[in-house]
């Protein structure tokens, strides 16, 4: 019994001193590995990077690694890295995909010492993170006028530029063409919503005709990045006054509970979830069986972005013709947000500076080339996301239905920058927000419930 | 009298096949939605497949490389559990011979270690062996650590196992002049067999299954495990389910076998390892 | 010290040294091996996550700086990470009764002598053939399309929406999955135990006209307590870790309602990418998880002698 007692007590006092004594060690040893590894990572890709131009009079072969988060395109990324193989022979590409853990797998890549030459990340991530990217410039990059300018803005940072985006998503209501048609009994134009009144009938004509109006999908990342994220978007205004409306909520100086733009959309929030295809259970959030219901006509409007069109897709007995409805704010038809779509770049290419040698980030930044520039790359990611392409070159055409509603907004020059700025939201806003906003939606929170939890979350982020 | 027993013995008996096939529930869910199309398991994911369609499998083994990753997680599987099998019984062995203070100090702290909570080192270990070593994408690495992480659960069993084989026959071997580890070798060695398998069946069963330490280290194609390769089957926000339950019903397969083979002696080798009395 | 009193011949000076040589050597050949791996791959790496605890690494920036116990502060003054500690325990101490209840009662029934024990002990056991994310996977669609689909057409309103959207019932539903899981990982260890009670035992006890249940109570019980004690201190480390299933069958949902501990720790350190604090949180887990399992094997020991 009592030698029971002294095992225990070598435990925890063993313990314990491992927590205290070697911890503080240890720590030490973190410190100044971290503090001399930038000065080491440099000067040995600098050492590496000479040895390699030193040798390099022609082409000389090079290893690069190509890190995606866009999940579940791993045959359109394999087949895109052989055809840039085939051009460009001295170099061979690495193709690494994220699973459910994107961060996690981009910090344990950069742990052990291999950090992607190419990444395709979030704006917030990339910002994070640019101590460690290479910016691209013109003189480099000649290719870079072929992007658009204004899709540069989120990639921007102080007046460098560190990705390259790749499509653009257009989000807001999705509407089911056919359905649409029978309830305003002849050919449905999206033009004629221009309140959320005009809204509001559009819903209680398509109920009348036995179907569901609207569909909210009960999950954070819907809710919270794109529907909560309207609130920090273009209604502000342009991206300093969303800036500074953002800073305003971390000093605890805005009131969000009586600011004007968020219930604006909350109203319109409380409209959808009023006549939610889901209402009876909201927050199961199963996008596939709610592709399924919206595909073959059980509800009339979803909200949810242009690349529902890769859930729709395979569905068996689903309609063809679908367009995308802009998120009324206001009663006024003169209100031009009532007739805007969002479009964000939400992942750019960007390139290592930290982990990978000189010639590897040249030979990074010719596979980026190669993807927003080629014909047969563009063709391919446009048919494969159904989306369009910030691309001036660009002349493949979007299949998919949804993709050429927000084309046609593009067009029409009815978007704006979802973002405006990479460090408007922090990395978990949509987790944390998206939570409340579910609560929310259930019914388990008021309004004011929501804003206050809003609110808290800001100020700690302060 | 006799047959009120018997007649309880039967209600006994289809009570508990009852509960077993409760059990088995999501075992039959994930065979059936093999036979579908993604769109069907949406629709009605508990009803039975209109037809028998192996397409589902064909993709898996196409898509998830199947047979590389079957024959990477066969080489991490085998190569950690035969390790960790042979340097954990010694050790198992030795602390239930030589009551030291050093051994009984490190097995109460490897029983410590077993409530560290992974995500304390992985990124650390991640650090070492891919950064500062420079091993990542080795399946051998993956194998190593895996012998590092199960140490302490077999140690424990071994330990209690070994103590349960009477000291006298130790002292037979060395009177025949046998050193210690030729005592083990040919005496201990076949004796621990039933824990042996035990443990090897947890062990291999952890390894082979892994996703989280295994995706730390291996991130090329070509060296992905199988738990690895079912995520190919992912997309944001969603997943190409049935493909990806076809090929987890293929990964399954493999253990299930070695497990139904090794099963006879599980419960022998816990009897006598961990539990004494 | 058993060694040298088996050794009692051999009490020469010379040979005393000898011997200490040789146990040394004895310790290399024999723990060597074992104590280097668990080193390098536990004991090192884990020193060294402690490290980070006192940094603001966030995982990937070049500049770290130190910063003190600022991390561990944050911690203690985070009412939303004590939250997931009291639900966490709560589901704890629930995953552990039900489990271990479970899988005892399920080692007495396959123990009794009942026809096809080996198909029976095989069938328990299987949920731990597969791991933990798809089996979540599996178990969300039950809870939101099954359970839900039977409840409407039955008219059952208790199953006719989703646990998985009720903070109480998805943490129940995460109960049930866990204990689902373990309870055949357990019986097991509980076969084991029932089987090394002696048959003379319960032969005289049932000569005595024991009734089963007393047999049960006043014989089996007490004689695998060792058992018992190891379930209970296993099923409590595994319930204190517990992600796999958190992560696939809610994420943290509804509304971050079920975000145990494990989750909430792997949230911190790669969503909001506050590494340091992530680390932070997973040693006050680490610290409160060892007092309370040693408290356990302790008490139950005591109980025991």
């Amino acid at each position: 019994m009592k030698k029971r007692m002294v095992n225990i007590v070598i435990i925890l006092v063993l313990i314990s001193a491992m927590l205290t004594g070697c911890a503080g060690k240890n720590n030490n040893e973190v410190t100044n590995n971290s503090n001399s590894s930038p000065e080491s990572v440099n000067s040995n890709s600098g050492n590496e990077a000479d040895e390699v131009a030193a040798g390099t009079d022609t082409e000389e072969a090079i290893e690069i690694s190509f890190y995606t988060t866009e999940t579940g395109k791993d045959d359109l990324f394999l087949d895109l890295i052989e055809h840039f193989e085939e051009t460009n022979k001295n170099i061979t590409v690495e193709y690494i995909a994220a699973g459910d853990d994107q961060l996690q797998k981009w910090m344990s890549l950069y742990a052990s010492n291999d950090g992607p030459t190419v990444a395709l990340m979030d704006p917030i991530n990339i910002f994070e993170n640019q101590e460690r990217m290479k910016a691209y410039n013109t003189t480099e990059c000649p290719w870079l006028d072929n992007v658009y300018e204004d899709s540069l803005s989120a990639f921007t940072y102080d007046g460098q530029v560190y990705g390259i985006p790749g499509t653009a998503a257009g989000f807001g209501l999705l509407y089911n063409q056919r359905v649409l048609d029978e309830a305003v009994g002849g050919t449905f134009d999206p033009a004629t919503i221009k309140t959320r009144s005009a809204l509001k009938e559009l819903f209680d004509k398509i109920e009348s005709t036995g179907v569901a109006a609207s569909m909210f999908t009960g999950v954070n990342w819907s809710l919270g990045a794109h529907y909560l994220g309207m609130v920090y978007g273009g209604y502000r205004g342009d991206v300093t006054e969303r800036v500074s409306f953002a800073e305003s909520e971390k000093n605890g100086t805005a009131d969000l509970a009586n600011d004007s733009v968020f219930n604006a959309y909350m109203d319109t929030f409380d409209l959808i979830a009023e006549y939610n295809y889901n209402k009876e259970d909201p927050l199961v959030g199963n996008v596939n069986i709610d592709a399924e219901a919206f595909a073959t006509g059980k509800v009339g409007t979803w909200f949810m972005g242009d690349w529902a069109w890769t859930y729709i897709a395979g569905i068996d007995g689903a309609d063809s013709e679908y367009g995308i409805l802009p998120i009324p704010v206001s009663d006024n038809e003169d209100d031009l947000f009532n007739t805007v779509i969002p479009t964000s770049y939400a992942k750019g290419y960007c390139i290592d500076a930290s982990q990978n040698t000189e010639s590897q980030q040249m030979a990074g930044q010719k596979f980026v080339e190669y993807l927003c520039t080629d014909a047969y790359a563009q063709q391919e990611m446009i048919a494969a996301c159904g989306q369009a392409l910030p691309y001036k070159n660009c002349t493949a055409t979007v299949e998919s239905k949804l993709g050429q509603a927000t084309a046609s907004y593009i067009e029409k020059g009815l978007t704006y920058d979802f973002y405006g700025t990479a460090d408007l939201l922090p990395s978990d806003f949509w987790y944390e927000n998206g939570a409340y906003m579910c609560e929310y939606l259930a019914g388990a929170c008021d309004r004011e419930t929501l804003a206050n939890n809003i609110a808290s979350y800001w100020k700690e982020r302060n | 009298m006799v047959e009120r027993s018997k007649k309880k013995q039967t209600t006994a008996f289809l009570l508990i096949l009852i509960v077993l096939l409760l059990f088995m529930v999501p075992f039959f869910v994930l065979v059936i939605n093999t036979f579908k199309t993604t769109a069907e398991f949406t629709k009605s994911p508990f009803s039975l497949p209109r037809s028998f369609r192996f397409d589902n499998y064909i993709t898996a083994i196409s898509k998830m490389n199947f047979f590389v990753a079957l024959k990477n997680t066969a080489i991490i599987t085998i190569s950690a559990t035969l390790f960790n099998t042979v340097i954990s019984s010694m050790t198992g062995y030795f602390f239930a011979r030589k009551k030291w203070k050093i051994n009984k100090l490190i097995f109460m702290l490897l029983l410590a270690s077993m409530v560290a909570p992974f995500q304390v080192y992985m990124i650390p270990l991640v650090k070492i062996y891919g950064g500062m070593l420079n091993l990542s994408n080795q399946l051998i690495t993956v194998a190593y650590v895996a012998v590092g992480l199960n140490i302490p659960f077999s140690v424990f069993l071994y330990n209690g196992f070994a103590e349960g084989i009477p000291e006298e026959l130790d002292e037979a071997a060395r009177i025949d002049g046998c050193g210690m580890l030729r005592t083990f070798f040919r005496i201990v060695f076949p004796l621990l067999k039933p824990i042996m398998i035990t443990v090897m069946v947890f062990v291999a069963l952890g390894v082979w299954n892994d996703y989280l330490m295994t995706s730390l280290f291996l991130t090329t194609t070509k060296t992905k495990t199988l738990a690895l390769a079912a995520f190919t089957f992912l997309t944001n926000h969603t997943a190409d389910y049935s493909p990806m339950m076809a090929g987890l019903v293929l990964g399954i397969l493999p253990v299930l076998i070695f497990y139904l083979l090794g099963q006879k002696y599980i419960i022998e080798g816990v009897i006598s390892g961990s539990v004494k009395g | 010290m058993k060694y040298f009193s088996n050794n009692k011949e051999a009490s020469v000076k010379h040979n005393r040294i000898k011997k200490n040589l040789n146990s040394i050597l004895l310790f290399l050949l024999f723990a060597g091996p074992v104590v280097f791996i668990w080193f390098s791959v536990v004991i090192i790496p884990f020193l060294y996550g402690i490290g980070i605890t006192f940094t603001d690494w966030n995982g990937l920036s070049i500049n770290v700086n130190f910063i003190g116990v600022s991390n561990y502060i944050e911690v203690f003054t985070d009412s939303v990470f004590f939250g997931a500690f009291l639900k966490t325990v709560l589901y704890v101490i629930f995953s552990v009764i039900i489990s271990n209840l479970t899988g005892f009662l399920l080692a007495l029934a396959v123990t009794s002598g009942i026809k096809g024990q080996g198909l029976f002990r095989t069938g328990f056991f299987t949920p731990n053939i597969i791991g933990g994310i798809i089996l979540g996977y599996i178990w969300n669609f039950i809870f939101s399309y099954a359970l839900t689909g039977l409840g409407k057409s039955l008219g059952i309103d208790f199953i006719s929406t989703s646990w998985l959207t009720d903070p109480h019932k998805a943490l129940a539903a995460l109960i049930i999955v866990t204990a689902w899981q373990m309870s055949g990982y357990l019986m097991v260890i509980y076969i084991a135990g029932l089987s090394s009670v002696p048959k003379e035992l319960l032969e005289a006890a049932s000569i005595d006209g024991a009734s089963r249940w007393a047999v049960v109570k006043k014989v089996k019980i007490p004689l695998i307590r060792n058992s018992i004690t190891i379930c209970v201190f296993l099923s409590i480390i595994r319930t204190f870790m517990s992600f796999d299933v958190n992560l696939s069958l809610t994420a943290g949902g509804p509304y971050k309602s079920t975000e145990l501990i494990a989750y909430k720790i792997y949230q911190t350190a790669f969503t909001k990418m506050d590494f340091g604090v992530g680390q932070a949180q997973a040693i006050v887990l680490f610290g409160i998880v060892t007092v309370i399992s040693l408290a356990q094997v302790y008490f139950t020991r005591k109980g025991r002698e």
